[in-house]
């Protein structure tokens, strides 16, 4: 029987996570069956409407697309949908981890690669600057979220609620904006500690010590949750029977 | 150890091919922690051994034979106590692989198979009430989560000694009458069984969830900011400007609770509607005027992670102001395939308002 303290169980947890892209290569190859078909049949229908959204998007800004662009774009964009889907049932089954938001934004980029012949130049900046805004919202939510669950636990003054919201904005990092997922841990809420400069300088003593010990116990980069990871499909709407845009099928 | 590689299943794979490399580094892996392990353990932190996890599973098996008999009092305070945060919360956690590894107090194979680990060198089963002299947990539990609202109007109205001592009397009051309400149904259930293969346990573990409801609902319901002698006393301690401080106060914390709600469900829906700026700015601005009527500080909700609840159940809370807001208002903002998913959504948040605000998120239609 040996004697091990959880820190040190935590550092070789770590440190064997280095051993996993390796070893995971094996395994995902003895697991290729289940994750073809987990992926065509859980992932490809979520990604479907994300890539419509895309489509719906470059519909707007360039209503007068050929029959020809539309079919490639939309192709392309299939494609893109069939990637992804392996690559987030690769992750499932023990790939190498990543945000699944990395997976849906090369449908993204698949759909803006594709139009790139058929556009203007100002059509795939508009283009562009729709999807940059999209991040930015759902960032915005993020930074919201964040604070409203630092505020609900360690009392801000509506001062320091101001000056850590403003820090929140200027020292955003992209990745981030999957906090708008709020996870139980320990059960508690987990600590946005991922944020921990923009929000440490402004607590005072009593709060800072509150904060450490909500970190220690809970904290999300801490114990490497994968709490910030937002999965497609968690819009919580009822999307059944939606049909796809015949216009992208000429 | 080194050589080979416990799976899931608890059998072992040979150290062959692409495997060699990465077990390389996980038995280096291992081996550090071993030497990092013999220069810094602490007695209550290590690894069950194998021989112990037999006897534990053996004596699993051995409670699923002898019938499915169920503790009551740990469910009741697994589902009451729970809602209080870490402190008075149980972690179970369930056999993985061949190991279990325990950070102190006592494991415990419970009737279903699973291990109950107490947390921090708490025993798994709940604190028994058996010493009446001893505070109940649920009184603690309630009091802990529930005495930073007075922390915060303090920060807020910078009470004097005299205001204080009277909003904390008062508290402790309405805290003491919730808790004395569910106690009186845990009472019932110290070293209570159920033998779930009999009828007449069956019958005890359906009474069991019927009470577990009813005081969650009671500990969701109590809101001090708005019931009791907390919020009747706050009328006569504070004076007008305090007063008005801590309304501002309040309205803030809505306001911004709202804001982030309506951010979270829209960024969430955008990956389905694909909003374009001006619609998103229009929904905002609509979901935003149409605030319900959440509810801050509830028992429930005051507990350590109680507040998410209104992110997770965002796309419902803001479904139900679109249904508020009205079918003529948001089609002008959305197109006829944002509106046929939306009108969906509308419907659902009307159909859960009742759900809501029985989970303590929001006002009853009767306050």
């Amino acid at each position: 029987m040996t004697s091990i303290p959880a820190r040190v169980l935590q550092a070789a947890a770590l440190l064997a996570l280095l051993a996993l892209p390796v070893a995971g290569g094996r395994a995902l190859a003895l697991e290729a069956p289940r994750i073809e078909q987990h992926a065509k049949q859980h992932w490809e229908p979520k990604l479907q409407i994300v890539l419509s959204t895309h489509l719906d998007t470059v519909k707007r800004i360039c209503p007068d697309l050929s029959p020809e662009a539309r079919r490639t774009i939309a192709a392309a964009g299939k494609n893109a949908v069939a990637a992804a889907a392996r690559q987030i049932a690769e992750m499932q089954f023990g790939g190498r981890p990543q945000q699944p938001g990395v997976a849906t934004a090369s449908i993204s980029a698949a759909v803006r690669a594709a139009l790139q012949p058929f556009a203007s130049p100002e059509a795939l900046q508009a283009y562009a600057e729709v999807e940059s805004e999209r991040r930015g919202r759902l960032d915005r939510a993020a930074q919201q979220v964040a604070l409203t669950i630092i505020d609900d636990r360690l009392l801000l003054s509506a001062t320091q609620r101001d000056a850590i919201a403003a820090d929140l904005q200027k020292q955003w990092q992209p990745g981030w904006g999957g906090a708008t997922n709020t996870t139980m841990m320990n059960n508690q809420l987990a600590a946005p500690d991922f944020a921990d400069k923009c929000i440490v300088p402004h607590l005072d003593e009593r709060q800072q010590a509150e904060w450490k010990t909500w970190c220690e116990q809970a904290g999300m980069s801490r114990f490497g949750m994968q709490a910030m990871v937002v999965w497609p499909g968690q819009h919580g709407l009822d999307i059944s029977g939606l049909k796809a845009d015949p216009w992208w099928a000429p | 150890m080194v050589g080979t590689l416990n799976s899931e299943r608890g059998g072992s794979l040979p150290c062959r091919g692409p495997w060699r490399s990465g077990l390389a580094a996980a038995g280096a892996a291992l081996a550090i922690t071993v030497l990092l392990a013999r220069c810094g353990c602490a007695e209550d932190d290590w690894i069950v051994a194998d021989a112990e996890l037999t006897a534990l599973k053996s004596a699993a098996a051995h409670m699923r034979n002898a019938g499915n008999v169920q503790n009551l009092q740990t469910h009741f305070d697994a589902n009451i106590l729970g809602l209080f945060g870490p402190v008075h919360a149980q972690q179970h956690i369930r056999l993985r692989g061949n190991r279990v590894i325990r950070g102190g107090g006592q494991v415990v194979v419970g009737g279903n198979g699973a291990v109950q680990m107490g947390v921090n060198g708490q025993q798994p089963q709940a604190a028994p009430a058996a010493d009446d002299s001893a505070e109940s947990p649920v009184l603690i539990g309630l009091r802990k989560t529930i005495e930073p609202q007075l922390t915060r109007l303090d920060r807020v109205c910078d009470l004097s000694a005299e205001q204080r001592r009277l909003l904390q009397l008062a508290l402790e009051a309405d805290v003491r009458r919730v808790a004395e309400d569910v106690d009186r149904d845990r009472r019932k259930y110290i070293g209570a069984t159920a033998n779930l293969q009999d009828p007449a346990g069956q019958q005890k573990w359906q009474q069991l969830h019927q009470d577990v409801q009813r005081c969650r609902q009671v500990i969701q319901r109590f809101d001090p900011g708005k019931d009791g002698l907390f919020w009747k006393a706050q009328g006569s301690v504070l004076t007008p400007p305090q007063r008005t401080k801590a309304d501002t106060e309040t309205e803030a914390r809505l306001a911004n609770r709202w804001k982030a709600v309506v951010n979270v469900a829209l960024s969430r829906w955008d990956e389905v509607l694909g909003l374009d700026r001006q619609q998103f700015e229009e929904l905002e601005r609509l979901l935003l005027e149409n605030r319900p009527s959440l509810r801050m500080n509830s028992g429930g909700l005051a507990g350590l992670g109680g507040q998410a609840q209104h992110f997770q159940m965002s796309p419902w809370l803001a479904g139900m102001a679109l249904a508020d807001i009205g079918e003529q208002r948001v089609r002008k903002v959305v197109n006829d395939r944002q509106w046929t998913v939306l009108s969906r959504a509308a419907q659902a948040g009307r159909q859960m308002r009742q759900s809501l605000e029985q989970q303590g998120l929001l006002e009853t239609a009767n306050r």
